[in-house]
């Protein structure tokens, strides 16, 4: 039987029992769309991540106070209290890998134009900070050197602050309060979105690092300090050199564990793509467990069909089909159900793909890679579970399946 | 010219655990080419068992058996379905068509498996056939669409799509009327003159006997008498006489 008419055969089959396939190849529709989906969203997340640590340029170097070896507990900011804005300054000016440097004290800050109110988050931050992170303005003006050397009341801020404090006026040169301290507005920030954890960037207050350290939060350290290397290649020599020198000027001799710990982008970006990539793979292989589930429903369905149709396979047997030629049908049919099973699937998995990147706010992606692996694995499911059924079709004795009612 | 059946000493038991049935002792029969046989016999004296040997639909457990001079007792599945597909057409009592399916598509169903038809041979050989058997129009109408003597007919259809030369029937007017019957006996003694196949029927009515040649009689597994038909009966002429019968009576 040649395949074009096997083919013919099983789409037939198929079709007289429209519910059925449909609702069995359900199993398989699903099992494909949420293998595709998954892994989709995964790697999805993961290029969203890294796009946006990557805005960050590869040449990031920060250093944070406390030891990397602290365990668990490197999170908050300032859980240890070892670096100063000095370290930053002895840093810009002894480091020659070293291109810019800020020191970073973030608080919350209460805002209040006229009698609107806002909190948000406020960073005080030197000049080189803008700098080392992209962040530019829309109108108005960065921080100088100037409002840093002479913790001037200025700040700048993100158009979220802006849109909740002014509406559509123009805040540049407008006086807010922040913490009941009055603050000149210079300059009003570019949209930038979410950050990678999922907060607005958009939602912060900018200004002069002593302004914040000493008038909002009273402190002599900084929580962290962000820098960049004169170039890609030179931020290993970079991190050497920082770590050099801030152990000669926390007096760490010898052995003794450094008391804050560097890291650069580039090592962030390939945490979290590694991070990523195991979460795509543990999201891919839960929703392969649908599939599996899905591969059992044809089994089971092809089970139930070969027991009916005993009496079309005695014929068929009657009037010269082989063993092989039973098999082959059958096998053919459960394929097909799950072929087609796949393709639904993979439309369905790109359909929610999208759904989910709309949501999230991301960029959709597609994987072709997965797609394949998905839609291949979705034709192994049928061949590997209708054998069975279609093994036990093909070893049917003619007379007792003619006979079968 | 060698026979198309020459069976010697077939033995048939059915080994049903407990308890074995010797379901065909020691049966001989040789069938020439262009004969009619009919074989009857009580229920249970083993003609469905015979007739399933000879569609080499099953295996004898002891015995030789040549189709058309070749021995098939010992053919490997594959090839005895292509046997089955190529040199035997049979028709069963309850007709056997797919359900759900065209006259047509019932029809090309052995070409299917004989490996090298296309799809508009197969097309046009079973229009063919179904035109030989008188249902050219009805070609498209599925199984439960036709009545029990058009079904057989299909189910003839299909037997002889593929040109063999023996025709094998077990009670192919066992669900029919005796009109029906009659047509259906008319269709197989055409097929038996005019295209010169091997017939063999299974029948408990004496009168379906009466249009073969030859009657053999099965009792408890072995075939005990043979005889050659007197006063054959010839379908054509029944079935015009009955015509003409009907007449008379309404006038
Ligand atoms: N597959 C089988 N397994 C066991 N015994 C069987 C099997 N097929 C037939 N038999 C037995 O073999 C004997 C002959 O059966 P067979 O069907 O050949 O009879 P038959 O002459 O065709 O009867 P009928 O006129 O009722 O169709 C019976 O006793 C039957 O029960
Ligand atoms: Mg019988």
């Amino acid at each position: 039987m040649r395949l074009m008419n096997v083919l013919k055969t099983a789409f037939m089959a198929l079709f007289k029992n429209k519910m059925r396939s449909f609702l069995t190849a359900l199993g398989i529709i699903i099992g494909v769309g949420a293998v595709i989906s998954m892994v989709n969203m995964g790697t999805g997340a993961s290029k969203m991540v890294e796009s946006q640590i990557s805005s960050l340029g590869r040449d990031v170097i920060m250093i944070f106070p406390g030891s990397s070896h602290m365990g668990g507990r490197r999170g908050g900011f300032g859980s240890a209290s070892t670096l100063t804005s000095d370290d930053a300054d002895a840093i810009k000016a002894q480091v020659q890998e070293v291109d810019k440097v800020s020191p970073i004290v973030r608080s919350s800050g209460q805002l209040v134009y006229g009698n609107t109110n806002w909190s948000s988050s406020v960073y005080g931050v030197y000049e080189d900070y803008f700098g080392i992170s992209n962040i530019e303005v829309t109108s108005g003006r960065l921080l100088h050197s100037n409002d840093i050397i002479g913790n001037k009341k200025v700040c700048v801020i993100g158009t979220e602050v802006a849109e909740n404090l002014f509406g559509d006026e123009d805040p540049v040169g407008k006086n807010i309060r922040i913490n009941k301290i009055p603050f000149k507005i210079v300059g009003l920030l570019k949209k930038k979105g979410q950050s990678m954890m999922g907060q607005s960037q958009d939602d912060v207050v900018y200004m002069p690092f002593k302004t914040a350290q000493k008038r909002l939060i009273g402190t002599t350290y900084t929580h962290y300090i962000t820098s960049s290397a004169i170039n890609s290649e030179s931020v290993d020599a970079a991190k050497d050199a920082i770590t050099d020198l801030l152990r000669r000027r926390h007096k760490i001799t010898g052995d003794k564990e450094d008391d804050f710990h560097i890291r650069s982008s580039a090592e962030i970006i390939e945490t979290s793509n590694t991070i990523m990539t195991a979460l795509t793979l543990l999201l891919g292989s839960i929703a392969s467990v649908s599939l599996l589930v899905g591969g059992i429903g044809i089994m089971n369905i092809m089970l139930v069909s070969v027991v009916e149709r005993t009496r079309e396979i005695g014929i068929r047997m009657a009037v010269g089909a082989r063993p092989r030629d039973i098999l082959r049908q059958f096998l053919i049919e459960s394929t097909v159900l799950s072929v087609s099973g796949g393709i639904v699937g993979i439309l369905f998995g790109v359909v929610i793909t999208f759904i989910i990147a709309n949501v999230a706010d991301w960029e959709p992606y597609i994987s072709i890679f997965w797609t394949f692996i998905a839609f291949s694995f979705s034709a192994f499911v049928g061949i590997f579970f209708g054998y069975y059924p279609a093994y036990k079709a093909s070893r049917m004795d003619p007379i007792e399946a003619l006979r079968y009612e | 010219m060698k026979p198309v059946i020459d069976m010697k000493g077939i033995n048939k038991i059915y080994d049903t655990g407990a308890i074995q049935l010797h379901a065909l002792k020691d049966a001989d029969l040789i069938v020439e080419q262009g004969e009619f046989l009919a074989i009857m016999g009580p229920s249970g004296s083993g003609k469905s068992t015979l007739m399933n040997l000879i569609s080499c639909m099953d295996r004898p457990t002891s015995g030789k058996y040549l189709l058309n001079g070749e021995d098939v007792s010992k053919y490997t599945l594959d090839q005895l379905a292509e046997v089955r597909n190529k040199r035997i057409g049979m028709v069963f009592q309850s007709f056997n068509l797919l359900s759900r399916t065209s006259a047509l598509e019932n029809v090309q169903l052995p070409l299917l498996y004989d490996g090298t038809s296309d799809f508009k041979r197969r097309h046009d050989v079973a229009m063919e056939t179904l035109e030989e058997v008188g249902l050219k129009d009805w070609w498209h109408h599925f199984p439960n669409q036709l009545s029990g003597g058009q079904q057989q007919r299909v189910a003839i259809a299909r037997a002889i799509v593929n040109n063999p030369t023996l025709i094998l029937a077990d009670e192919p007017t066992g669900n029919l009327d005796s009109k029906t019957s009659i047509e259906i006996m008319e269709l197989l003694q055409e097929l038996n003159g005019d295209k010169d196949k091997t017939i063999i029927i299974v029948t408990h009515e004496t009168d379906i006997a009466r249009y073969a040649k030859r009657i053999i009689n099965l009792v408890d597994g072995r075939i005990i008498k043979e005889e050659k038909v007197k006063n054959r009966l010839d379908a054509k002429e029944e079935l015009k006489n009955g015509r003409i019968k009907k007449r008379k009576a309404a006038s």
